[in-house]
């Protein structure tokens, strides 16, 4: 029981939707610190090769970038035929990827419902479904194949912003986890979700007035409303995803766990 | 971002209510594993001792019995006194000294009533509140004390058993632990349930065939019954529970996590 062996994900191979920025970069970062082979997607290719190239430097072990979009079904088709020519199996997949939408309620556009539902939800029950065969090939009852899904706090609270799709589509994101976590428990494939607070992404920065900057921004003023007094790090949400894909992890299912320093728990 | 340093809980100070077996032994077990010295209670002493002598043995590291009914007010405040004499902080508390009661609901006696509300959610909440001084002093905003309360499935799903008083019980343990986690965490006291499914304990033994006693039950039956075709391990509650007093788990708060095979997710 010692640490190295009950969080251990060496060897593994995963792949992490929306991997380039933000909380996907900050788990591809996690587990390529602890030997996993990491593929991140993303929509665009120039910044999804860089990031790769950066954090195979950076961290050393292997992270290779398969941009694509997989708010479409082609999208979605066209990332698992590539991945299907490099590996015969996935021991977790990591559907990060996720946009928002905010504008007043009385003008809230079609186009913004339709984006984030697509991305957040539609997207990540198709990735699984196509996904299935590769994990599981990885898959033992020992050792079963790990899928963790992004939520958030929007999903289980009232959001902050006027983002009027993005917790509807979150709270999706945090059902189908159980769902599908109940159907697939049986082909030994584990399915989590995560439900992350603040964290200092491109996507918070637009919400919060940052204008998408993630660097030379006060985070710390961002924090100070949060009951922890922080936001979220690279160590909080990569480690919990390390837990959800190690053999600590082997019995929880169907779970959707918060990583947001308290703000569902006071709120 | 090492896994040895996320994880880490080397030198920190634990006690664990009904440390002596069950669940408790199995998270004193990994904690003494990683490098923590632990604390356990039980209402009967000599098992208390005889599981700290062995875990110490085991693991090579200090496993300490401090006896006693935290069920009762007077034995909470001795076991306060007790750690006092000996800590000057504690870092982690794990309430996870529980009882249930059976009984059909006509004839559901008042005392498995008051029984299994003292010890799973009143005992909890007095032994959180004493120990206040000591966890304040280990609690930072880097590394914050921490909480962990054992709940149950049982407190989010209606029960197979007709154990009456147990779900309400960790219900209220449950919602507990996210009304105490929003009021600690502005001290650095984080606190977090784990809401666990089976696990071959003597507890559950005695839910199944009436005898508590662990080897009385066949738990390969779990096979058919649970939906991860297993019960619980050590492994699987003792690594929650690290990850719940490590940096890795720094920014969980007052959440309830279960580790029951799914068991929650296949119920509708």
């Amino acid at each position: 029981m010692k640490i190295k062996d009950l969080f251990s994900v060496k060897g593994k191979v995963a792949l992490v939707t929306g991997g380039s920025r933000g909380i996907g970069e900050m788990i591809a970062a996690g587990f390529l610190s602890n030997g996993v082979k990491v593929y991140i997607s993303s929509r665009k290719a120039e910044a999804c090769d860089q990031k790769a190239e950066q954090l195979s430097s950076t961290f050393g072990g292997e992270c290779i970038s398969i941009p694509g979009d997989i708010a479409t079904l082609e999208g979605v088709e066209a990332l698992v035929a590539e991945i299907t020519a490099r590996e015969s199996q996935f021991d977790i997949l990591v559907n990060n990827a996720g946009v928002s939408w905010g504008c007043p309620l009385e003008e809230f556009p079609e186009i913004g419902w339709d984006k984030v539902m697509d991305t957040n939800v539609k997207g990540m029950f198709f990735l699984t479904q196509k996904m299935l065969p590769l994990l599981r090939a990885a898959a033992t009852h020992e050792d079963p194949a790990r899928v963790v899904n992004i939520g958030s706090v929007d999903g289980l609270k009232n959001p902050r912003f006027e983002n009027f799709s993005y917790g509807p589509s979150k709270a999706a994101v945090h059902q189908l986890t159980r769902q599908m976590a109940a159907h697939l428990v049986k082909d030994n494939i584990i399915i989590n979700a995560i439900a992350p607070g603040p964290f200092p992404t491109w996507m918070l920065s637009t919400g919060v007035g940052f204008g998408g900057e993630t660097e030379g921004v006060d985070w710390e003023k961002t924090g100070k409303h949060n009951p922890r007094g922080r936001i979220g790090t690279p160590e909080d949400i990569a480690g919990l995803a390390i837990l959800l894909c190690s053999r600590a992890g082997a019995f929880t299912v169907g779970a959707t766990i918060t990583c947001d320093g308290g703000s569902v728990a006071r709120s | 971002m090492k896994i040895e340093d996320l994880f880490c809980i080397e030198n920190k100070v634990a006690l664990i209510t009904g440390g002596s077996k069950g669940i408790g032994e199995m998270i004193a077990s990994a904690f003494l594993a990683n490098g923590a010295k632990v604390y356990i209670t039980s209402r009967h002493a000599d098992q208390c001792e005889a599981t700290a002598q062995r875990l110490s043995e085991r693991y090579g590291t200090d496993c300490i019995a401090l006896p006693g009914d935290i069920s009762k007010m007077e034995d909470i405040d001795a076991l306060v006194a007790a750690v006092s004499e000996r800590e000057e902080k504690l870092h982690i508390l794990v309430n996870n000294a529980g009882a249930s009661m059976a009984a059909s609901f006509d004839d559901f006696p008042e005392e498995g009533w008051d029984m299994v509300m003292d010890i799973n959610a009143k005992s909890p909440f007095f032994l959180i509140q004493k120990l206040l001084p000591l966890m304040r002093k280990a609690a930072t905003h880097e590394d914050p004390a921490r909480v962990i309360t054992i709940a149950s499935v049982g407190g989010l799903k209606t029960p197979k058993f007709n154990n009456f008083s147990y779900g309400p019980a960790k219900a209220a343990a449950i919602h507990m632990t996210r009304v105490l986690g929003a009021h600690l965490v502005k001290e650095n006291i984080i606190c977090n349930a784990i809401a666990p499914g089976p696990f071959p304990t003597d507890m559950l033994a005695r839910g199944i065939s009436g005898v508590g006693d662990r080897k009385s039950v066949d738990w390969g039956k779990f096979k058919d019954i649970n939906p991860r075709a297993r019960t619980g391990s050590a492994e699987d509650i003792g690594g929650l529970a690290i990850y719940l007093c490590s940096r890795a788990g720094a920014f969980t708060v007052g959440a309830t996590i279960t580790c029951d095979g799914g068991a929650l997710a296949i119920s509708s």
